[in-house]
């Protein structure tokens, strides 16, 4: 366990300085100059200048390289040009935002998702398990905006239940909860259907496996094999989709973020590039990528925990 | 199994739990508060980025500014210039001075102490230094040094006369006084995010992406406004800010022109079309070689068919403009010529310019509004015999054309400009020589209107100054260097029981004028 987790680490690194290197490079094939687009058409030449100085852009991208590393060995993000702010204010005022979005998101995928994909599995053919299908497919193939643009007409123009933007007044944690409840609906639809699908696949390849045939013919009841020993087994491909899940949901939440209003990594990023904000876009991706690796090692540890016959250090199952 | 299945998804829920509590968002007790405060929740297109008065990037920054800054004068909410923290001034008869005194007792916010000359000097002065120039330093190109006589008592002297003091500068975002000791305090960085003011509300925070909160001053010296809190929300898309106008959430919002008439059939809204400064036109580079023909540019101004542009992009909602300066501005050009299509007359201008098979590429940025433009005018070239590529570019490539002379490379392009108020050398500024390779994207240069253009700015008389900017505008309209489309109106939506101000312009709320129930 020891050496695959050293050996994760120096891969972090690894992947962390290629996407810095890929990030500074970036700024000299996208077309568009920052300064121009941060300043505004009344900005003078001297100015302009002083902005790409202070972004580093007449620099070579192995000096923006470097910089970015060693503010990072100094544990910053370095400055927004644009408002004289630490980067870290916008990016660490933002990142709460989008992880409790993720993790709600897929904690409702999760409660739906698995029991609707174990009822099909275990009902197969039946018609329960032909309207989960239509359900589950319906909501895989249904984008997180339209759901989100759906839900707010419902919820929050026709109803007025819930609220349609923002994050709730500060210190207010019940109203904080009502403004995550249509985002993360939204956010959810997808992976609830998508959940169900891959769920029912893999139980049903697992109940047609040997040892649940011999289980069944050492006369052990039904209930037991299918959801202590079947479920198990079947839900380890779902870990692996999760851990990926939810780290593609850190920056890829974009659409809900714009349609809700809502602060987070996606619509900071989307911004930035908008505005060629360089040292925004490479921070902002920076900590995505971290928190991506982090999930995706989080869920290869929970694989152990699932079965302990995968090790990790072999690389096999 | 089962219990480490559960426990996982258990974890999973009070990690959720965690990130909340770790988000500042702890519990608070409710109190009993004696009455609730007055709030309102409008929204800013974009989120506030360098407030600093000689230097802010765009309307946003203007709004704040101005609800929580004054000037030595103003705009009141009928678009009439009045002093504002000057008590009395005086201009000289040849305009180069302006003798004023100041408001006594009046106080900086946070505890920066009283206003006086000095922080009128420093104010502007501070667009006078070179290293390097503010953005805005042009505003004040012709200020020559404030004089301080005592406390409250102080002139401006000027090395020539500027028209446009009394329109974009001193009303205006510009002419706001800012507190020298606080400035000298925060130092450069600190005041594109933080300010101090004389005026209503007190920049209480800002949360980046989140909101700006504005609080009523208590010890504001004239009538206190209306609102005990204002919550500015930067929301960048239309589409969420109607939705959150429709949910209750917000009280002002401004929209987009296609949703007007939903808002005008809801009787729980008040929906203002304001005619605006903006322009928008299609332009053409009269130096690339396909287009330097008088008689080829003739043609596409014959072959476009304007009205359908504004049927299909604004539906209908905005008003054509026949020339630069928009109606409402001093020097709009009422009998400017109205150029209908003429397909027939097109093609004789193309065969007059001897050209039998054109090929052209239009620029625009890819918003709904300018893909709609560009379809029509492709479709509209094509019957004349011109051949037009689509070029659309997101918002920064696109306006990336405005530095390094890239502007060479354009054929066609579609575009919009605005000013910061009714001022018509706002409008006229872009297009002289100097701004070839930076605005003026048709390269058009023209050292006739580059002298109306000076001659404009140092002009007070308000009846020459008209004919000077009509002049300019006949100028440019026998160049045909470009398609004027429109002046799209901005549109305000606000709740019913809310009172809502506009700047001169069009494109800022004057947000200390706001009333609410």
């Amino acid at each position: 366990m020891l050496v695959y987790v050293v050996k994760r680490f120096f891969m972090t690194i690894l992947v962390l300085l290629l996407v810095i290197t890929f990030l500074s490079l970036l700024v000299h094939i996208v077309p568009g100059d920052p300064a121009s687009a941060i300043l505004g058409p009344r900005a003078t030449p001297a100015l302009i200048q002083k902005v790409r100085s202070a972004m580093d852009l007449d620099k070579p991208f192995y000096y923006q390289v470097g910089n970015m590393v060693l503010n990072l060995l100094h544990g910053s993000l370095g400055t927004d040009i644009i408002t004289g702010q630490p980067i870290s204010r916008f990016v660490f005022s933002v990142l709460p935002h989008t992880l409790i979005l993720a993790i709600t998101s897929l904690s409702l995928a999760v409660l739906i998702g698995i029991p609707m994909g174990v009822f099909s599995a275990t009902h197969p053919d039946s018609w329960m398990d032909h309207l989960m299908a239509i359900i589950s497919i319906s909501f895989t193939t249904i984008p997180s905006y339209v759901a989100g643009l759906f839900l707010l007409l419902i919820f929050a123009v026709q109803l007025h239940t819930l609220p349609a933007m923002g994050l709730g007044k500060a210190g207010d944690t019940i109203d904080y909860i009502r403004h995550l409840i249509l985002p993360s609906i939204a956010l959810a639809i997808t992976w609830i259907g998508y959940l169900a699908r891959l769920v029912r696949t893999s139980l049903l390849e697992v109940l047609n496996e040997p040892y649940v045939r011999t289980s069944r013919s050492e006369g052990l009841s039904e209930g037991l094999i299918r959801y202590k020993y079947a479920l198990k087994n079947a839900l380890i491909p779902t870990i692996a989709v999760l851990g990926v899940g939810l780290g593609s949901l850190m920056g890829g939440a974009v659409f809900i973020e714009i349609i809700f209003s809502r602060p987070g990594m996606g619509l900071l990023i989307y911004n930035a590039i908008q505005i060629r904000n360089y040292p925004m876009v490479r921070s902002g991706v920076l900590i995505v990528s971290f928190l991506f690796i982090l999930t995706n090692f989080i869920a290869d540890l929970i694989y152990t925990f699932l079965d302990p016959r995968i090790q990790l250090n072999k690389g096999q199952s | 199994m089962k219990r480490k299945f559960w426990l996982l998804i258990s974890l999973f829920l009070v990690a959720s739990m965690i990130m909340s509590a770790c988000g500042g968002l702890a519990s608070v007790a409710p109190t009993a508060t004696p009455a609730p405060p007055k709030i309102l929740k409008a929204r800013l297109s974009k989120d506030i980025s360098n407030l600093d008065t000689a230097n802010v990037t765009g309307k946003e920054e203007d709004t704040v500014d101005r609800a929580v800054m004054e000037g030595l004068f103003r705009y009141d909410i009928t678009g009439k210039l009045v002093p504002q923290l000057a008590e009395t001034y005086k201009v000289s008869d040849d305009g180069l001075t302006i003798d004023f005194t100041l408001r006594k007792g009046v106080k900086w916010q946070k505890g920066y102490g009283e206003l006086t000359t000095d922080d009128v000097k420093f104010s502007f002065e501070r667009f006078l230094v070179t290293d390097p120039k503010p953005a805005y330093a042009d505003d004040w190109a012709s200020l020559d040094h404030v004089e301080i006589v005592d406390q409250y008592t102080g002139k401006l002297i000027f090395k020539k006369p500027q028209a446009t003091l009394w329109t974009v500068v001193l009303p205006m975002t510009s002419g706001l006084i800012v507190s020298k000791k606080f400035y000298t305090e925060a130092g450069p960085d600190k005041i594109k995010t933080e300010i101090v003011g004389t005026g209503p509300y007190i920049f209480d925070s800002w949360t980046p992406k989140q909101q700006i909160v504005l609080k009523r001053n208590p010890d504001y010296w004239g009538i206190q406004p209306s609102f005990d809190e204002i919550d500015l929300i930067p929301m960048d898309d239309d589409k969420a800010a109607e939705v959150a106008l429709q949910a209750g959430e917000l009280d002002f919002s401004s929209i987009s022109l296609t949703s007007v008439d939903k808002f005008q059939a809801d009787n729980k809204f008040k929906v203002d079309l304001i005619p605006s400064t903006a322009y928008s036109w299609i332009g053409m580079n009269v130096e690339s070689p396909k287009l330097q023909d008088v008689n080829v540019r003739q043609a596409i101004r014959y072959s476009i068919d304007v009205p359908s542009i504004l049927k299909a992009a604004y539906n209908n909602k905005a008003p054509r403009a026949n020339a630069l300066i928009p109606e409402g501005t001093l020097g709009y050009w009422k009998d400017a010529p109205v150029y209908d299509r003429d397909v027939a007359k097109a093609k004789d201008y193309l065969s007059k310019a001897g050209v039998t098979s054109l090929e052209l590429t239009m620029t625009y940025e890819n918003t709904d509004e300018y893909s709609t433009w560009a379809q029509i005018v492709q479709q509209n070239l094509a019957e004349t015999g011109i051949k037009v590529t689509l070029n659309p570019l997101d918002s920064s490539s696109f306006w990336a054309y405005g530095a390094d002379g890239k502007d060479k490379e354009l054929e066609l392009f579609a575009v919009g400009y605005s000013s910061v108020g009714p001022e018509p050398a706002w409008s006229t500024m872009w297009f002289t020589c100097d701004q070839v390779d930076l605005w003026n994207w048709m390269r058009w240069c023209n050292k006739d209107f580059d002298a109306l253009h000076v001659k404009g700015i140092e002009t007070i008389d308000s009846g020459v100054r008209e004919q000077i900017y009509i002049q300019m505008q006949k100028l440019w309209d026998e160049s045909v260097n470009s398609i004027m489309v429109t002046n799209v109106p901005q549109v305000y939506v606000t709740k019913q029981g809310f009172k809502s101000v506009i700047y001169p312009g069009g494109l800022s709320p004057m947000l200390r004028e706001f009333k609410g129930e």
